[in-house]
């Protein structure tokens, strides 16, 4: 069955990659994405500006001076006598997005940078405005000393990831929106053609001589398994447009909450910060098991059409389940806590993208996240066992649809 | 050898194959014949394992059938079709790697059944843009590609030209020869009367009749004896003959239904002793005649 499995599943590629539906989906999905990887530098052009009011903290003296220095760049909205940070809250309504702390210790100055988005602090630069002051304060060391206290560094500190800005959290959003879009856009877009498939297989007359060359469910799997690997590849492809497309950010590592959590590309801007190795990931994770969840039902569904007037009803139902994740997942980025958020964040079908949503805008725990993957895997595997029987007797039937006693009798073999 | 015993296949309410038996030997080319409806494709889709029986059961060289062995069938069904976008070369190989083949067997054995199949002109052209007479050539060529023990044609006839129903012909020939065992199913009895060694006659899901051509024949009640000149004499001693029955008659000869024991060269004697007969001729019933005499359970004439 695997060599059979294997030989459906190279030559279902080799047909879907030719197919005209494939190939718009990957120009236009393409196009998607590298306007995603664009869209962050259009947002910090917007968020640049609250990045550049800032409140500045410390002994009066260093602070003062800082001012004057910082004067031509920044946009001073306060000063406190404190280095120890403000609330998050407090500098909002300020309007600002950074506070600078002033500490002298042995070494000379010390300088932190406490940022709502972390990854649009330009450090050396900030370095180069604050260098007269550093030697002020250090002016009564040697020249060696003088030249080793030039070299110092300014440190980067994002604000608690609780408690964001407005402008981070629209940006987090507009991240999770965006790969929950396209999550559906596969997940329809696959699960059509692998029903487009199996219809046109049997509207044409060789399902009969297939079914008698290899086992059905060979066949089956072997179409599914393509239309997932082709899922994949085109999201590969797209990710391709957005590396191609994403600014450079030399921050990005540390503009991430944890630096081992930064993605291995570079989306630059906000969305460095936002979308993370743990975003990603969960993201590949749920799109392979929606992909296969509905590219299997969808298949095996199909199999029971054989005339084009039933096609758009069924079709129409068919989608509903994935309009209602969407829906779902919609409601999950503003209130991810929602009781029919986390419920529905393990039904499969649903959970591919409501538990994505979570993920993407909350942090929920760990066992919920396993537990919703066992259970979709899980459920993956007895979809595939329903759709192998409706297609083993679905692809020699024509005429009228079977009615639902027909379909539950075949499900129950 | 293909045997297929009480095979039974219900579909909800409605019972498609009631009781269907047949042996077929090896090499042999096997006539399934019966009207629309008969459950000649369920019982071909039986035989290939496509559908499970619901009694009985079909056995290949003494064993149960089992998904592996189709491997070694070929399948010619009915109602056709192609991938419309792949080409014909593109296709036969599928099928042929579909069917066990590896890789290099089976662009070997495409190229050579493109040859056989005069079809090289169209082999890299997508099969929607073939003519029908082509197309069925392709689908020919993927349900033998892989050199089946058993092969299954269903209606292999309809839709070809004369020229390329000649040409499947004699590939058929060809395989038969080869010692490929042959299943056909057609409604042009006279080809399946050149082809078949023996037949199936199956109506309403049952057998009605089966055997070898002359079995079936010697089966028959009735023939017919034509003979010219039609006088007077001559009609006086056919319709002499115990249960004799005149039939409708051609031009310059009288035609008689009589029992098929009857002594046809004392006839011939009486014949000749009254007349100059220029014709005498005692016609077997055909493939036909049996055919509509088991599915319509009348006797028929022979014509």
């Amino acid at each position: 069955m695997l060599r059979d499995l294997f030989i459906v599943y190279r030559a279902e590629i080799a047909r879907r990659i030719q197919s005209r539906p494939f190939l718009i989906g990957l120009i236009v999905g393409g196009l998607g994405i590298a306007g995603l990887a664009k869209l962050p530098a259009f947002m910090s052009a917007h968020v640049a500006v609250e990045q550049a009011r800032v409140v500045l903290g410390g002994a009066p003296q260093l602070t003062a001076r800082a001012a004057q220095l910082l004067a031509h760049e920044y946009s001073i909205a306060g000063i406190q006598a404190s280095p120890v940070p403000p609330s998050v809250e407090r500098l909002n309504e300020l309007g600002a997005g950074r506070f600078i702390a002033f500490r002298r210790d042995r070494r000379g100055l010390l300088v932190t940078v406490y940022s709502t988005n972390a990854a649009s602090v330009d450090s050396p630069e900030l370095a180069r405005l604050l260098m007269p002051l550093q030697l002020e304060v250090g002016a009564h060391v040697d020249a060696a000393t003088a030249k080793r206290l030039a070299a110092f560094k300014v440190t980067v500190v994002s604000a608690t990831a609780n408690s964001q800005s407005l402008a981070q959290v629209e940006v987090q959003r507009a991240i999770a929106l965006t790969l929950i879009f396209f999550l559906y856009l596969l997940v329809v877009l696959n699960s059509q053609l692998t029903m487009a498939g199996v219809i046109e297989e049997k509207t044409n007359r060789i399902a009969e001589l297939l079914v008698a060359s290899v086992d059905p469910l060979a066949l089956l799997y072997g179409k599914i398994l393509a239309g997932g690997t082709l899922g994949i590849a085109q999201m590969l492809v797209w990710v391709m447009c957005a590396i191609a497309a994403g600014a450079s950010n030399p921050h990005a590592a540390a503009a991430a909450e944890n630096p081992a959590d930064a993605m291995p590309f570079n989306l630059g801007g906000p969305a460095a910060a936002a979308l993370t190795l743990t975003i990603f990931s969960s993201f590949t994770f749920f799109l392979v098991v929606g992909l296969l969840q509905f590219s299997t039902l969808f298949a095996g569904i199909g199999s029971l059409i054989s005339r084009p007037e039933d096609l758009g009803s069924i079709n129409a139902a068919m989608i509903l389940p994935i309009i209602a994740a969407l829906v779902l997942a919609m409601a999950a980025l503003d209130v991810p806590n929602a009781p029919v958020v986390v419920a529905s964040s393990f039904v499969p079908l649903l959970a591919p993208f409501t538990m994505f949503a979570r993920i993407a805008t909350d942090q929920p725990p760990p066992w919920e996240i396993g537990l919703s993957a066992g259970i979709n895997v899980l459920a993956l595997v007895g979809i595939a066992l329903v759709a192998g029987r409706l297609y083993r007797v679905g692809m020699l039937l024509y005429g009228r649809l079977p009615s639902l006693r027909q379909v539950w009798t075949t499900i129950r073999g | 050898m293909l045997v297929a015993s009480h095979l039974r296949k219900e579909f909800g309410n409605v019972v498609a194959v009631r009781d269907v038996n047949f042996t077929i030997d090896d090499g042999t080319t096997f006539g399934l014949i019966g009207p629309n409806g008969a459950g000649k494709t369920t019982t071909m889709r039986m035989v290939l394992g496509i559908l499970t029986p619901d009694g009985g059961e079909v056995s290949w060289n003494g064993r149960t059938l089992h998904g592996a062995m189709r491997r070694r069938f070929g399948y010619l069904p009915e109602e056709r079709g192609l991938y419309g976008r792949m080409t014909a070369r593109d296709q036969i190989r599928y099928f042929g790697r579909l069917h066990g083949l590896s890789e290099r067997d089976a662009a070997t054995r495409t190229g050579e059944w493109i040859t056989r199949l005069n079809l090289s002109e169209h082999a890299e052209r997508p099969c929607s843009e073939l003519s029908k007479g082509n197309q069925q050539k392709v689908q020919v060529a993927c349900a033998a590609v892989h050199g089946p023990e058993l092969l299954i044609l269903d209606e292999p006839f309809t839709g070809l030209d004369p020229v390329n129903a000649e040409i499947l012909l004699a590939i058929f020939s060809e395989l038969r020869a080869t010692g490929t065992t042959l299943v056909l199913s057609s409604h042009q009895m006279w080809q399946l009367e050149e082809l078949c060694d023996a037949f199936c006659i199956v109506s309403g899901g049952e057998n009605r009749i089966s055997g070898t051509l002359r079995e079936l024949r010697e089966r028959w009640p009735t023939r017919v004896i034509r003979v010219s000149p039609g006088s007077r004499t001559t009609r006086r001693v056919l319709e002499a003959i115990e249960g004799a029955r005149p039939l409708k008659s051609l031009i310059g000869a009288i035609q008689y239904e009589v029992p098929a024991d009857t002594p046809f060269p004392d006839v011939l004697t009486r014949l000749v002793a009254v007349e100059a007969v220029t014709h005498f001729e005692v016609v077997e019933p055909s493939l036909h005649d049996i055919y509509l005499n088991a599915v319509e359970g009348e006797v028929r004439v022979a014509s």
